[in-house]
């Protein structure tokens, strides 16, 4: 069952790492959107609100400029009307009005007055005048002259009434009914305006960095703007089309993203237009954007560097208890190093600690336990052969006395205490490898002459070897198979060979007959465990015993022909202690 | 140990804070740009002026004008153009006095890497500069149409023109020549090129009626040589018996036009050409990509047409 790898679980300290950014940006990131709107929305509503104050303020100004205009106005035309007190005739006097209302308001730049044919009747300053068909003809004259109603206020144009002079002006102009000798019906009052005041008032009537004001007239031609001479050359052009019959108010323009403010004049019909720049909003909201993401990365950077530190703190501690863990699993019970971090870390490492001492204790105790009840199992299965021999061989003696063969019963008696004396052997499990042969001999001659010499024995051992040590009673269980497995049922005079040779450096005992043989068979199943098979017991018996002194390398392994015979080896090392009581 | 760390992780933070606060960018100052015209006292170049002057405050730039005082005198100007280096302004916006001889003194700007944009009378090099100006050779052409329409295609032509060095002068000449071309009754009788001033152009036009006593027609192609020719024709009484053609829009031009000594003005846009220039000089100097080549428009005035709103706004500039 393998994982996929985008399965694999993650680790503490990354899900720490991403959930606490997760969480810091999702909250940054929130606040300054929220922010952002908040600030957007007042960012827009002050440039209105500075945008409309401006607007206002130059519109109060201009309106009070216009009317003491028109005042101007109204009284040079109320004194032409009323000179009674007139020292002089009515052209001098008319003259004289209109020099000193000259000379009073720095923004006319002339004042004048015609008769119905264009004539010039009186003019301040008084200059050289051009011919009447050159004035006539202009645009300006044409309407002021189709005006019944009161004041008229001309575009801007050129004014070529000096000779050899030309200057951009407004003209401010009524027909006048006053009817007298010199200024009859249908005379008409001119009155030429610079944009010197103008120019003052609006200006300087900056909106933010790049906004200004300017002002159309009813049929949106521009009267005044900042930039006349640009717009005048084509270089740059107001949306006019836009500001065309809007109602005095607030309007985003779109397409330069500025705000436009209008408001109508007094009197005039003029229209004043103020625009300010969205844009320069943008700049702060590029400042704020900034200002976020540098937020945005420090919190990043702190949390990275928090949340590393937090591992080393917190987490370290508990990976090196997962690697712990890990060795205990692969079968490894070592404690590990008390760890002194935070209280809880600490408790499970000390429990960790508790535990795996305890599997310890707990498992040498099973292992001892095991060992004991194998023993003990041994030693009832060794015990448990004796009686029944024992009972054969006493019969044997018993038949012998009875048949006076005393000889052979005292031979017999004798191997038979033999036996029994290296049976007990003082209760050791190892016995040198010399007694144990004096023990298999005593055997073989109880039943030699139990079997009539149905069979012979002989010994091939190595001399050197016979002080070293191996299990007590290993060889009696194999000769006995040999004997009633082997050659019982033989016809032929049977023949066992003992041989204990070394090979490498341990030690092999061999047990070799003639007899019948296995089938390769039973020869496989003979020393498993569950094997049922009577002959199987004792060599199983032993092979346990060597395995349990010696370990799994050692122990008996057998070789067998049908009909040729058997021999069984068991494998020991050379040992001159018993170790197993130490 | 914990602490330590913690310790030295806010340290860095708090240094990190540092640095980026400080990193905010800084007030862009003023740019100073450096505007080198052929001469001072004209009002073709006054109105320069002013529209580099509009262009330096709507774009925050310092204008610094000069020019020599002979519009023939490449020696003094090619002096202020190299003067522009030690100065260290910005950028040149320049006039050339002349066509070949401004261009080395123009070329080492360029090699001192000051950008730098020709208006008016541009320069025979291979750089990419730009230029800004009138096309000089359709303003012959819309001259000798004029002509030829005052004349009904039929007239004898005295031409007045102006340094045989400039580009501009040599381009209207041939423009000029190249639509007269075209009306077979036309023809050119003198031709003369004198210096930019009024006394020249003036004693050339008398000498050209005093040697062509049947000239009909006088074409002037610039402000200097308009003025001249339309005070000889004044001096010499031909104002009813000769149609006379000129170029920009001096005051006394526009006074001798409305008076009928002049019939028709070719009017160029001298405030397009310094606004222009300045902005985008400006761009140049912000490493923005500009254009090679910018015609500015001319319009063809005569005294009918001269107070129609439209060109009311060319021919006279709006002065504060």
């Amino acid at each position: 069952m393998k994982r996929k790898l985008r399965d694999r679980p993650r680790s503490l300290p990354f899900i720490l790492t991403l959930s606490t950014s997760l969480i810091v940006v999702a909250v940054v990131v929130t606040a300054s959107f929220v922010q952002y709107n908040r600030f957007n929305e007042s960012l827009i509503s002050n440039k209105t609100t500075n945008s409309t104050q401006m607007v206002e303020q130059v519109a109060n100004t201009l309106n009070s400029y216009m009317k003491n205009l028109l005042n101007t106005s109204d009284k040079i035309i109320y004194s032409l009307s009323s000179h009674e007190d007139a020292l002089y005739d009515e052209e001098r006097t008319g003259q004289i009005i209109l020099a000193s209302a000259y000379q009073m308001n720095t923004s006319i730049a002339a004042i004048s007055i015609f008769d119905e044919d264009g004539e010039i009747l009186a003019i301040a300053p008084q200059k050289p005048t051009r011919e009447v068909s050159s004035i006539i003809r202009q645009e300006w004259y044409q309407n002021a002259v189709k005006n019944t109603s009161s004041y008229l206020f001309s575009p801007p144009h050129v004014q070529n009434i000096f000779q050899g002079e030309y200057f951009w002006t407004v003209t401010l102009s009524r027909k006048l009914d006053v009817v007298s000798e010199v200024f009859p019906e249908g005379t008409l009052f001119t009155l030429d305006m610079n944009f010197d005041q103008m120019d003052e008032y609006c200006a300087n009537a900056t909106i933010g960095k790049q906004g200004y004001v300017f002002i159309v007239d009813e049929n949106n031609n521009i009267i005044y703007h900042p930039q006349q001479q640009v717009i005048n050359a084509g270089m740059k052009a107001e949306d006019l089309d836009f500001i065309a019959g809007k109602a005095d108010g607030e309007y985003i323009h779109a397409p330069d993203d500025s705000v436009l403010v209008i408001r109508t004049l007094d009197d005039t019909g003029w229209r004043l237009v103020g625009i300010s720049y969205l844009n320069e909003a943008s700049e702060v909201r590029n400042e704020i954007i900034s200002y976020v993401s540098i937020v945005l990365i420090a919190s990043f950077l702190a949390i990275f560097t928090i949340s590393f530190l937090l591992s080393k703190i917190v987490l370290r501690p508990l990976e090196k208890l997962t690697e712990s863990m890990k060795l205990v699993r692969d079968g490894n019970f070592n404690t590990m190093k008390e760890m002194n971090s935070t209280y809880e870390v600490e408790q499970l490492s000390i429990s960790f600690n508790h535990m795996v001492n305890r599997i310890n204790d707990l498992m040498g105790q099973v292992i001892l336990e095991e060992q004991e009840l194998r023993k003990s199992e041994l030693s009832a299965l060794q015990s448990q052969i004796n009686p029944h021999f024992l009972y054969n061989t006493l019969d044997s003696i018993l038949w012998m006395c009875e048949k006076n063969r005393g000889p052979e019963a005292a031979v017999m008696v004798s191997a038979l205490a033999s036996l029994f004396r290296i049976s007990i052997s003082k209760g050791k499990e190892l016995i040198p490898i010399r007694d144990e042969l004096t023990h298999a001999e005593s055997y073989l001659i109880i039943q030699k002459i139990r079997y009539k010499d149905q069979f012979t024995y002989t010994f091939d051992v190595d001399e050197s070897l016979k002080s070293y040590l191996c299990p007590k009673i290993c060889l009696q269980p194999i000769i006995e198979n040999a004997i009633y497995h082997g050659i019982d049922r033989c016809v032929d005079q049977g023949k066992i060979h003992i041989r204990i040779t070394e090979k490498d450096d341990d030690i092999l005992m061999q047990v070799i007959d003639n007899g019948l043989g296995m089938s390769e068979d039973i020869l496989a199943g003979i020393l498993l465990s569950e094997s049922q098979n009577d002959y199987g017991i004792g060599l199983k018996n032993v092979n346990s015993r060597v395995q349990i002194f010696f370990g799994k390398k050692y122990g008996i392994s057998i070789s067998s022909q049908l009909d040729e015979g058997t021999c069984v080896s068991i494998l020991i090392p050379r040992i001159t202690e018993d170790v197993t009581h130490v | 140990m914990y602490k330590k760390k913690i310790a030295a992780v806010f340290l860095f933070l708090s240094v990190l804070f540092g640095v980026l606060s400080c990193s905010s960018e800084p007030v862009q100052d003023k740019q100073t740009i450096m505007l080198i015209v052929k001469a001072e006292d004209s009002t073709f170049w006054k109105t320069v002026l002013q529209g580099a002057q509009a262009a330096g405050s709507e774009f925050n730039a310092e204008i610094i004008f000069e020019g020599s005082d002979r519009e023939d005198d490449y020696e003094t100007q090619n002096n202020l153009i190299e003067t522009s280096i030690e100065k260290g302004v910005d950028a040149v916006v320049l006039s050339a006095c002349d066509f070949d001889k401004t261009v080395v003194s123009a070329e080492k700007i360029l090699d001192a890497g000051i950008p730098l944009i020709t208006i008016d009378s541009g320069i025979n090099t291979d750089e990419d500069v730009l230029f800004i100006g009138t096309n000089n050779y359709a303003a012959g052409e819309m001259a000798a149409q004029m002509l030829a329409e005052l004349t009904d295609g039929k007239a004898i032509v005295g031409i007045v023109s102006f340094e045989e060095g400039s580009g501009n002068a040599m381009e209207r000449y041939e423009g000029f020549l190249d639509r007269i071309a075209l009306y077979p009754d036309i023809v050119i009788a003198d031709t003369r090129f004198s210096k930019s001033n009024i006394e020249a152009p003036k004693a050339a036009a008398l000498d050209i009626f005093a040697k062509n006593p049947d000239v009909t027609a006088i074409v002037a192609f610039n402000e200097w040589t308009t003025l001249g020719a339309g005070y000889a024709i004044a001096e010499a009484g031909l104002t009813d018996n000769t149609v006379m053609v000129g170029f920009d829009n001096n005051v006394d031009s526009i006074v001798m036009l409305e008076k009928g000594d002049i019939d028709t003005l070719i009017i160029q846009n001298p405030f397009a050409m310094g606004y222009l220039g300045v902005k985008y000089a400006i761009d140049a100097v912000n490493g923005q990509k500009i254009p090679e080549i910018i015609e500015t428009a001319t319009v063809a005035i005569d005294r009918d047409n001269m107070y129609k709103s439209e060109n009311q706004k060319l021919l006279f500039p709006f002065a504060r």
